[in-house]
């Protein structure tokens, strides 16, 4: 049975022209061999770059261990502005030396995010605030996200629903309270201000380490008033212990305030008038008093122990430049105060404002200095009895060196043991690392696809 | 087995036309079945070295194989032709040549294979089975279901052929 199948088979195939066969199969086989073995190793080799780069992406964007919070605070000796790709801190960061606001990107938003720097280790990592929390308006005229003077809070405005139709159009966005971040345990806390639109801001300090000034001015009108762009109702100053129910609006009788400066552990904050006078918020509120100052000074800060006021004077002209000074304040009745014993500490040095005092005898100011590629800013301290002057944190050297003068500094840690900044990692733009990988897996296919027709042909 | 050039184009030399007899029935036609033969022998070329023994079940096996593989591809890709496929040249009982090449023409590459290597290399159901990576099982069963296909076009086969 099988035979005569076989035998037909055998038939069938005996019709076969006989040919000789080529005489390159053996080279052809070794040329084909080589493909192969070489399509074999590039794609081994990309799957290990894959492999690698992916590696290396994860490594770049994982979150950033939070700081020891027992750890010693340090000042770091510069600031850097963070990648926009640098990863968010991996719960509660511990309490942050300062903070700033930078542009963050992922693979589909770009937008301004809070990123903070640890005290202890320096780390860098962008802060989760709450979805609501505002970190930077539009109109750019407000005050940020503001660190409290210990590092363990930042306070920041939040966005929310008005009692009327909102205002978008004074600042932005629709303004209606404040919130509160601890870096240290990562709870949050908010208050509502009552408005019928929503509020314009200004000022956001803190006056210790628990209770903030807020500087507000209630909206007019609604979006659909054409106006709306342009009218607040009033202006006013209030605080609010954090965690309290609602702010304490301060009275109407305080001077109409342009700014508020200055804030340290132990001192209150300064608020400037639209006269030559500024009016201290101290956290014990019957303390409050109001100075009269030269004109034009924008900023002030008190010493821990209230009895110096430190201010950077007005630029004059080339024959004025500002000059860091400082005078005792005197108590009068009434509430009043003035300021005595007015001196000039330094007349040197470009100074730009004060930001705090640093102990008892010496006071942060910002500094310019001018530079090759252009102006950048240095924190310097002062000593208030000889004028002798120290650097505190300059901007950081290289590309990416970020000025103190822009960020929110923990004010009671500007006395911590300083150390060398080390600059933050730069993670790959995840744009560029996904496309290198689809440029892997096309080039990969079209080895593999090479080798295979190669093995066809 | 020695792994050189001269041993393999002593063995392609010797066996070529044997060889090409059974990739012609495999393919049902003279230049896939030339196609055919000579990439797997280039292929053999890669693992020459590393043949232990008779070469030739190693080179059927990736003829075989190579076959399967030919068509899954080229099933993706046929064109329609106004041309009919290729006859059996002529010679003794033409018609039944004509016949048993139809009727070959209708089954699976792999049950072609199958009764390719069973009843004209007259290979076991094992090394069947090897050559082409399946089962024992697998073979059996491609076998009957390839005998009865051909028994339908081949109706004189009936009598002769039983199940394996």
């Amino acid at each position: 049975m099988t035979t005569e199948l076989h035998e037909r088979l055998a038939g069938l195939a005996s019709v076969t022209p006989a040919t000789s066969p080529p005489p390159d199969l053996w080279p052809r086989g070794v040329r084909r061999r080589r493909v192969v073995a070489a399509g074999r190793t590039a794609v081994v080799a990309v799957l290990v770059l894959m492999v690698g780069l992916g590696g290396w992406a994860w490594h770049q964007t994982r979150p950033v261990e939070p700081a020891d919070t027992h750890g010693t605070p340090h000042l770091p000796d510069g600031f850097y502005t963070p990648s926009p790709w640098l990863p968010s801190f991996d719960g509660p960061p511990g309490p942050l030396v300062a903070v700033g606001v930078a542009e963050r990107k992922t693979l589909f938003h770009t937008r301004p995010a809070v990123y903070g720097v640890t005290a202890s280790t320096g780390a860098y990592g962008f802060v989760s605030l709450p979805g609501d929390a505002v970190v930077q308006t539009p109109s750019g005229d407000a005050d940020g996200p503001s660190l409290s003077p210990d590092g363990t809070r930042i306070a920041y405005w939040l966005t929310g629903t008005p009692q009327g139709t909102p205002n978008t159009k004074l600042v932005g966005v629709t303004v209606t309270g404040v919130g509160v971040y601890d870096t240290a345990t990562g709870r949050t806390w908010a208050v509502r201000v009552p408005t019928p639109h929503g509020l314009e801001l200004s000022t956001l300090q803190w006056l210790d380490g628990d209770r903030l000034v807020l500087g507000i001015e209630q909206a007019s009108f609604g979006d659909a008033n054409e106006e709306a762009c342009c009218a607040g109702r009033w202006q006013q100053l209030a605080t609010w212990g954090v965690g309290e129910r609602s702010v304490d609006l301060m009275p109407r009788a305080l001077p109409r305030f342009i700014e508020a400066s200055g804030t340290s552990t132990r001192a209150g904050v300064v608020v400037f008038a639209s006269g030559p006078l500024v009016h201290e918020i101290n956290p014990v509120k019957s303390a409050d008093r109001t100075v009269g100052i030269p004109r034009g000074t924008e900023r002030a800060v008190l010493s821990p122990d209230r009895r110096h006021l430190a201010y950077v004077t007005e630029y004059g002209g080339g024959s004025r430049p500002p000059v860091l000074q400082v005078g005792e304040v005197m108590d009068r009745d009434g509430g009043r105060a003035s300021l005595t014993g007015v001196r000039t500490v330094v007349d040197h040095h470009r100074f730009v404002n004060v930001v705090a005092f640093v102990d008892a005898n010496h006071v942060a100011v910002v500094a310019r200095i001018a530079e090759s590629d252009g102006v950048s800013y240095e924190l310097v301290s002062v000593d208030i009895r000889s004028g002798a002057v120290t650097s505190l944190v300059q901007r950081a050297r290289g590309e990416h060196g970020a000025d103190p003068g822009g960020l929110s500094l923990a004010t009671g840690l500007l006395s911590a043991p300083r150390a060398a900044a080390a600059e933050p990692g730069r993670p790959w733009d995840l744009r560029w690392a996904a496309g290198i990988i689809a440029l892997c897996l096309v080039g990969c296919g079209l080895v593999t696809w090479g080798a295979t027709r190669g093995r066809r042909a | 087995m020695a792994g050189g050039r001269e041993d393999f184009e002593a063995f392609v030399a010797a066996r070529y036309a044997a060889l090409l007899r059974t990739a012609y029935l495999l393919t049902g036609d003279h230049h896939d079945a030339e196609d055919l033969l000579q990439q797997s022998l280039v292929r053999a070329v890669g693992a020459w070295g590393r043949i232990d023994g008779d070469p030739e079940p190693y080179v059927r096996t990736i003829l075989v194989r190579q076959n399967v593989s030919r068509w899954r591809v080229r099933r993706w890709r046929e064109l329609t032709t106004d041309q009919l496929p290729e006859r059996p040249a002529g010679g003794p009982d033409p018609d039944d040549r004509v016949l048993l090449h139809r009727a070959l023409g209708t089954l699976a590459p792999r049950q072609r294979a199958v009764i390719v290597l069973r009843y004209f290399e007259d290979l076991t159901e094992a090394q069947t089975a090897e050559a082409l990576g399946i089962a024992v099982g697998t073979v059996k069963s491609q076998a009957r279901d390839a005998l009865r296909r051909l028994r339908e076009v081949l109706p004189d086969l009936a009598d002769v052929l039983v199940s394996p």
